[in-house]
């Protein structure tokens, strides 16, 4: 018998005891069920945070709409002359418009940071401290401590787990029930037969876990017409093979160090412990201690002396009191610095937080960055990256996203300050040109690109493990 | 005898190198959390009193200016954090740690510090809570899994047996030699981390959080008996020592990591928590349908204006002898806040709804029970960022009638030129939190307690009657 012939015989006898031992089936069964609850319950969860998005921007479409349709009609136009909700930009401005993020074709497949960081941001002329309380989602803090029960969560901790349940006595089984050195007498070699064994398990296993992502894609409803689905699909699917085969790598190399079956699991399950549950958290307070975000009090400090001494430089109290309640500033009331004063302070604001935020952002830029860096450290926090990147609700989209809304905000304000100070009112032709969000995706070759290396460091440790696997095989203890 | 097998049983998994490994590994993360624990604690809290002395000095400061300015002006609060944290982070890194205190409005806390991480933050904490919630019981099962499988197997079972050493006492000696095991690394680390906790907390330490520490240790000795006994009942049933190690494990997914996830898309989906724009939809619009104090147009303002008239019988606002947009604005205050205690409860008590599933979940995964203990006893819970916000809510409503009761009895009508100093800003006590005593944490949590109990005896008396039971 060839070679060939010998492994791909190792390979069916291996399907056909599959499918006479109940426990792997079920095991199997298990894992399918909870892939199934993960898909829907990710497809619900991304449905309504979409559904509130797109509630929240069609509110201020129709208020836009509506402004318009008054100007448009001749009689408005005759009391042009006088402040109206719909006329004032300082009005206008102020009820502002949501930049919203929309979701991916997969988004349904992994939750991400979508639950914790907002997927909206209010564009308006007040300042940002202003509006960012209505950026911040009512999650459960006990679900958001928990985690969401998506297809991310199935891949990244129990398809690790599937996997060793059915490779940690791929080999130690055989020697313990003495069939491996009946099989060795064959012409045959140890690493065939694992070779075999392994193929057996993972077209099975790899091939299921390819099955339920194709099945969730689907199910969460992704158009397979946009060009980036296709992309963003293959290398989910890529993800998952490699994250897989370096489950099975270890698997293979832990068998290969000839102990007992029981003792495999022991030290298989201690591994999956350190690199899914100990080296991320190990990872995540080294990141921050390296580059700690600076103190929020200081944050708070220079936004309260700020506000502080413009109003000690502020001599009029009705102006010091509509600038506590713009919103109440009477329509057509000749008071004819407050809203020009009231942007200043708010722009002023902005202007002083700017550089605190700022070391924020760099901060937690460099955190990331120094994530990005070390995740070949563990393939769980690769693959993890990887698949919310290409969920899109990864950290690297989020930060887009914020640039982005952050841009349109500073549109939004320009468009409207500059007509309060001119003191212009709107007209129906300027509503024509309200600046509006629209996401701008990155490009297929950079997001390629940033999932290309979490690939890598997911392949990377799998194929050391696999190297030294092959190596120890040859000096296997076949007797005890 | 049972201490004999206790003693047998210790001496095997000390000389065991790979449990001796295991061990000292545990020892090592606990130590490394209750260190970064300890430290962040430090840091943190001297930050925030800080950054509270920052606020009242800011709000002392501020200069001449009309009392409800003040108000909008306002104060920021911090929360405090607890010495015990630095055991139990809890929910901390998903609740704000600040809230901004003006007129007008009740304001979500800001600054959660989950948003300041990395995706990371989400693999979870390392926090000796984690540890010894997920790891230690593991290590439980490894040093169980074989306890009399393993004798069986080897043929050792029969013999001790033969001995006359009833199955009972043996499983009994079996347990107190893990737990002896349990205690050379565990013990330390505990004593570890009271003399962290007494040098974070100072004198107070002793009768502020002893208790609380005492309470939590109850709480994971009970959880650990869980293990214990649930691997030694396995153990004693299973044919093979491989085919209890699969159970055990499996028990051990469900517990920590299936359970805690399904219960809590489960709470959601049967007490939905309402979407931001929903509440805050609804919160302005109730605010709107009231009083709005500003708006003198408004009917309802008009009302209040004809009752106060009448109060001071006179004709004219410019008659009153009291200022009323002072009351007006202390009127729509009042409104707001009712409307907001309606909304905020709500909110609030959906997460309490939904905590009741999690209590529920806990008798099939004790994990949960004991999670839940332990945040709560270590001030980290939601229940105890309520109770932060509640008194830093009830702080605002006073601060915010002191200005408006200023404004109202101290100045005229239409007099917005009408300014207050220090002495006034001073007059408003400073914020100051007491945090729930250890007693009502402790009836709030006694439903966790109980199911940990249930879980530690059952188990407990299962072990000994599979033992009883088992076949040699």
């Amino acid at each position: 018998m060839t070679d060939k012939g010998l492994i791909t015989q190792v390979f069916l006898h291996e399907w056909k005891s599959l499918f006479e031992d109940r426990s792997a089936l079920c095991v199997i069964l298990l894992f399918l069920a909870l892939a199934a609850y993960g898909i829907y319950n990710g497809k619900i969860w991304s449905e309504r945070i979409n559904a509130a998005n797109i509630v929240t921007v069609a509110e201020k479409e129709e208020k836009l709409r509506a402004s318009q349709e008054q100007l448009a009609k001749p009689k408005e136009a005759e009391a042009k002359k006088e402040f109206t909700e719909n006329n004032d930009p300082f009005l206008a401005g102020q009820s502002g418009f949501p930049a919203t993020m929309p979701p991916t074709q997969l988004a349904a497949l992994s939750v991400g940071q979508s639950d914790l960081l907002p997927t909206t941001y209010f564009a308006s002329i007040m300042s940002r401290q202003r509006t960012i309380g209505d950026k911040y989602g009512f999650e459960n803090p006990v679900s958001l401590l928990t985690g969401r029960f998506d297809l991310a969560f199935v891949i990244i901790y129990l398809f690790p787990l599937l996997i060793l349940a059915l490779t940690y006595n791929i080999i130690s089984g055989e020697k313990e029930s003495g069939t491996l050195q009946l099989l060795l007498s064959q012409p045959i070699s140890l690493g065939q037969i694992v070779f075999g064994k392994v193929l057996q398990r993972a077209s099975l296993l790899i091939g299921l876990a390819i099955l339920v992502s194709v099945i969730g894609a689907i199910a969460g409803g992704a158009n397979f017409a946009d060009s980036q689905t296709f992309l963003r699909l293959g290398l989910w699917l890529l993800t998952l093979i490699f994250y897989g085969g370096f489950w099975f790598s270890a698997a293979v190399s832990v068998n290969a160090l000839g102990k007992t079956s029981a003792g495999n699991a022991v030290v298989l399950i201690g591994v999956w412990i350190t690199l899914v549950l100990v080296v991320p958290t190990l990872l995540n307070i080294t990141v921050s201690k390296l580059y700690p975000t600076p103190s929020r009090t200081e944050l708070m400090t220079a936004i309260r002396e700020n506000i502080k001494d413009f109003r000690r430089d502020g001599n009029n109290m009705l102006a010091k009191y509509y600038e506590d309640h713009p919103e109440l500033r009477p329509a057509g009331e000749e008071t004819e610095d407050f809203g020009e004063t009231f942007l200043l302070v708010q722009m002023d604001l902005d202007n002083q937080t700017a550089p605190i935020e700022k070391r924020f952002e760099t901060q937690i830029t460099n955190q990331q960055s120094l994530v990005d860096r070390t995740r070949f450290v563990s393939p769980a926090i690769a693959t993890q990256t990887a698949l919310n990147d290409l969920a899109g609700n990864g950290s690297a989209r989020f930060s887009n996203f914020k640039q982005q809304g952050e841009s349109f905000a500073e549109d939004w304000k320009d468009f409207f300050s500059s007509r309060v100070f001119r003191k212009t009112l709107l007209t129906s032709a300027d509503y024509e040109q309200v600046p509006r969000f629209r996401f701008v995706e990155e490009t297929t070759s950079e997001l390629a690109s940033r999932v290309f290396v979490s690939l890598l460091a997911i392949m990377l440790p799998g194929a050391v493990l696999f190297t030294i696997s092959v190596f120890l095989m040859r000096r296997y203890p076949i007797t005890n | 005898m049972i201490t004999h097998i206790a003693r047998k049983e210790l001496t095997a998994m000390l000389r065991d190198g790979r449990l001796r490994t295991i061990a000292v590994l545990l020892f090592l993360l606990l130590l490394t959390s209750l260190i970064l624990g300890w430290n962040s604690y430090m840091a943190q809290s001297a930050e925030r009193a800080e950054a509270n002395a920052a606020s009242r000095k800011q709000w002392e400061d501020q200069g001449e200016r009309n009392p409800h300015g003040a108000a909008h002006f306002g104060v920021y609060v911090f929360k405090p954090e607890r010495p015990l944290s630095l055991a139990d982070k809890g929910v901390d890194a998903f609740t704000g740690i600040s809230v901004w205190l003006e007129a007008h409005s009740q304001n979500p806390f800001r600054y959660r510090p989950a948003e300041d991480a990395t995706a990371l933050q989400r693999f979870g904490e390392l926090t000796a809570a984690n540890t010894l919630q997920l790891l230690v019981p593991l290590f439980i099962i490894i040093l169980c899994f074989s306890a009399f499988s393993g004798e069986r197997e080897d043929g050792t079972l029969r013999q001790i047996l033969s001995l006359g050493v009833s199955p009972q006492v043996l499983a009994l000696g079996k347990a107190l030699g893990v737990v002896c095991a349990l205690g050379v690394f565990l013990l330390p680390a505990t004593i570890i981390g009271v003399i962290a906790l007494r040098l974070a907390g100072g004198a107070e330490f002793v009768a502020a959080d002893l208790p609380n520490v005492a309470l939590m240790t109850l709480g994971y000795l009970l959880y650990f008996g869980t293990f214990i006994g649930f691997s030694l009942l396995v153990s004693a049933l299973s044919s093979s020592s491989r085919i209890a190690l699969v159970i055990l494990l499996g028990f051990w997914i469900l517990n920590g990591l299936l359970m805690p996830r399904l219960s809590a898309d489960l709470a959601e989906r049967i007490y939905p928590t309402p979407s931001t724009v929903d509440f805050w939809t609804a919160v302005n619009k109730e605010i709107k349908a009231g009083v709005d104090g500003h708006n003198s147009a408004d009917t309802r303002t008009a009302e209040l204006k004809k009752k106060v008239l009448e109060q001071y019988k006179v004709s004219k606002v410019e008659d009153l002898p009291v200022n009323f947009d002072g009351i007006a604005l202390q009127t729509s205050e009042e409104h707001s806040n009712a409307v907001f205690d309606k909304h905020y409860g709500a909110l609030w008590d959906t997460y309490a709804r939904q905590d009741g599933v999690y209590r529920l979940a806990a008798w099939f995964a004790p994990y949960l029970a004991v999670r839940s203990w332990s945040m709560s006893l270590a001030g980290t819970d939601f229940e105890n960022h309520r109770h932060f916000a509640v008194a830093a809510e009830t702080y605002r409503r006073e601060m915010v009638k002191m200005m408006n009761d200023d404004v109202a009895f101290n100045s005229r009508s239409g007099d917005w030129e009408y300014t207050q100093g220090k002495s006034l800003w001073q007059s408003v006590p400073p914020f100051s939190y007491q945090k729930p005593d250890t007693l009502t944490l402790f009836r709030s949590q006694l439903t966790n307690l109980l199911t940990l109990s249930v879980w530690c005896l059952v188990c407990f008396a299962g072990a000994i009657f599979a033992a009883r039971k088992m076949s040699v």
